[in-house]
């Protein structure tokens, strides 16, 4: 079901609000909705769902315009940031619950039900544990029941919000491969919201970035990390250093120093550059180095991350340090510049 | 194994004399009270102790207790759940002072309270002469009793739910709805059995409330013996009359249902305790 968000505008007063969001997802799309806390993203979820009235905008489905429709009719299958399991259900009855609420002359067999809920059980790997209560499962189990539950529906829809914001890493991370298998198996619709930008672009076939209750740019991971569209989205989707640089004939200058560095079809001017850690190599003394001494260094797995304090200007950037290099607090080091992207300041 | 002293942990003397002046306050303040209630109802004998229940008076009090509780506490049942439901799962303007004025009846006396009924329907009262046109009489009979049974009683359903439902939050609810759950639906099984052990709760110590009130409820009665005395009145005519078996008989029945309400209390907490204080049950 191609789900489409047209100019929806929702204030909560002085809370987190949305302003003229239009969003399209399409059928069978797994889509990130990614912000810091306050940016909107759970709000723009809600309304999908039907929790939350617009002020302004409309919720297609397909062709059809939900935005009147209650969130009883709306078959979305939403699975809440704390499960919001009926604690005094069991696993069985919890993932029932959706098939015996609708209207009798549209309910199916309780018979059917069984079959029905015993394979959903199937496919979140819960098998047996249908008579057990929320209270003796694990997070992840909890999670995987809220799904199955939101599943139940058959969910033109699903909707998740922040899935696994309440678990520890490693179930995290075997849930998140196990959603994506889920998703190519059953090929739903799915709108998920997360403030983890790993997780986002790790997951997603699309991710939207949002800002303050605005979107900031809409795309596959490949273009928010490489090319993104705005100084916030560049800074929330990684580490990154902005280093103000003026623009002279295609080239890069910084504090009045060439960096050797040039920028195709941009306008010469002022701006600023953002550069990832990966845009710093390390290098010896030249006209164009820039010099800087190490504040920090730390190992993250394989890799050694330093940050560096730039002589002069006194910004912090980190660098990724060369393989069998060893580098300590204190050590003065040279670094070229050898890409970034520059934003018109 | 050496035992560890924990620095909370007092010396023995200072346990000793605590629990000393706790156990001689209990005694002298509850028990004894509660014992010499038993101990004069049985001075003359279980049969005279039986008696006291012939009366058609005592019955007809035992027989008002009951009415105006079974009036009273669904009254309140509705209300505190309502109210609660208000509280916890809207935000409005004024909420706090709506929080505030629940509480009410738990800071003025009951006195007042039933004061404030008798000036309003009284015959002299603000609404009197418009009740005594229509022929409705409403101090000095069952429905001022239920009306300041009501009043003092409210605040109990309300209350215990309150910091449950508040803790619970609206996401079960949301959830239902989502799961296409009609409103009543949603309320039937999904609130409903996260609140009913505090719902419980809060109803038996309104119940409990309910049937041993004595201010607010003498004020509005009148003392017609057979007619508007509740138990609690009648003890007191009882005990002013010099009858004391039947008065302490009468209050036995009282202090029976405060103790067996403390045993359900009691067993409620245990069994129950996470889901009444709203804790997360997990």
């Amino acid at each position: 079901m191609d789900i489409t968000v047209a100019g929806i505008t929702k204030d909560f007063g002085d809370a987190a609000a949305l302003s003229d969001v239009d969003l399209q997802i399409r059928t069978g799309e797994l889509v990130a909705l990614l912000g810091p806390s306050g940016s909107g993203k759970t709000t723009l979820l809600r309304v999908i769902a039907g929790l939350e009235i617009p002020d302004r905008g409309r919720v297609l489905f397909g062709n059809e315009d939900a935005t009147a429709i209650p969130v009883q009719q709306r078959q979305v299958g939403f699975v809440f940031q704390h499960y919001a399991l009926f604690r005094h259900l069991t696993v069985f009855d919890n993932i029932a619950y959706g098939p015996r609420a609708r209207p009798r002359d549209r309910r199916p067999s309780e018979a059917e039900i069984r079959r029905r809920t015993l394979s959903l059980l199937e496919l979140v790997q819960l098998e047996g544990l249908e008579g057990r209560f929320p209270a003796q499962l694990s997070g992840g189990q909890r999670q995987r029941v809220a799904l199955a539950r939101a599943l139940a529906v058959e969910p033109r829809v699903l909707l998740l919000d922040e899935p696994f914001g309440a678990l520890d890493a490693k179930v995290r991370k075997d849930l998140r491969r196990w959603l994506r298998d889920i998703h190519e198996r059953t090929g739903q619709t799915t709108v998920f919201v997360t403030h983890d930008q790993d997780e986002a672009l790790e997951l997603a076939d699309r991710v939207a970035v949002l800002n303050q209750g605005r979107l900031e740019q809409v795309g596959t991971p490949g273009e928010i990390y490489d090319e993104p569209a705005s100084p916030f989205v560049m800074a929330f989707v990684g580490d990154t250093a902005r280093l103000p640089v003026e623009l002279r004939q295609g080239e890069v200058w910084f504090g009045g120093c060439r960096t050797g560095l040039r920028l195709q079809r941009q306008p010469d001017g002022p701006g600023d550059l953002y550069v990832r850690p990966w845009d710093l190599a390390v290098v010896e003394a030249g006209p164009e180095s820039l010099r800087a001494v190490v504040a920090s260094a730390h190992r993250s797995g394989q890799a050694t991350r330093a940050s560096m304090t730039l002589d002069g200007s006194g910004i912090m950037l980190e660098i990724d340090v060369p393989r069998g290099r060893v580098v300590d607090r204190g050590d003065r080091l040279h670094l070229a510049l050898t890409g970034g992207r520059l934003f018109q300041s | 194994m050496a035992r560890h002293r924990s620095v909370t942990t007092e010396r023995k003397s200072t346990k000793v004399v605590l629990l000393g002046i706790t156990l001689l306050f209990l005694g002298l303040f509850l028990v004894l009270p509660l014992a010499a209630v038993f101990v004069e109802a049985l001075r003359k004998g279980f049969a005279a102790y039986l008696e006291s229940f012939q009366d058609p008076d005592a019955r007809a009090a035992i027989r008002l207790t009951l009415t105006v509780a079974a009036i009273a506490v669904p009254l309140n049942l509705v209300f505190g759940i309502a109210a609660a439901w208000a509280v916890a799962k809207f935000e409005f303007r004024g909420k706090s002072l709506l929080v505030t004025l629940i509480d009410l009846p738990f800071s003025v006396s009951p006195v007042v309270s039933g004061l404030v009924y008798v000036l309003l329907f009284g015959a002299q009262g603000a609404l009197g002469p418009w009740l005594r046109a229509h022929d409705l009489q409403i101090i000095f009979a069952l429905p001022g009793l239920v009306l300041a049974t009501v009043f003092v009683t409210f605040p109990f359903v309300a209350r215990e739910l309150i910091p449950l439902m508040q803790e619970q939050g609206t996401s079960d609810e949301e959830a239902a709805l989502t799961l296409g759950a009609s409103g009543l639906r949603m309320f039937l099984t999904v609130t409903l059995p996260n609140i009913r052990w505090a719902l419980l709760y809060g109803v038996l110590l309104c119940n409990a409330r309910a049937m041993g009130e004595f201010g607010a409820v003498a004020v509005v009665s009148g003392h017609v013996r057979g007619l508007t005395t509740t138990m609690p009145l009648h003890v007191e005519i009882l005990y002013n009359e010099y009858n004391f078996v039947a008065a302490f008989a009468v209050a036995s029945l009282l202090a029976g249902l405060a103790l067996v309400t403390l045993a359900v209390k009691s067993a409620l907490e245990w069994r129950y305790g996470a889901d009444i204080a709203g804790r997360a049950a997990h």
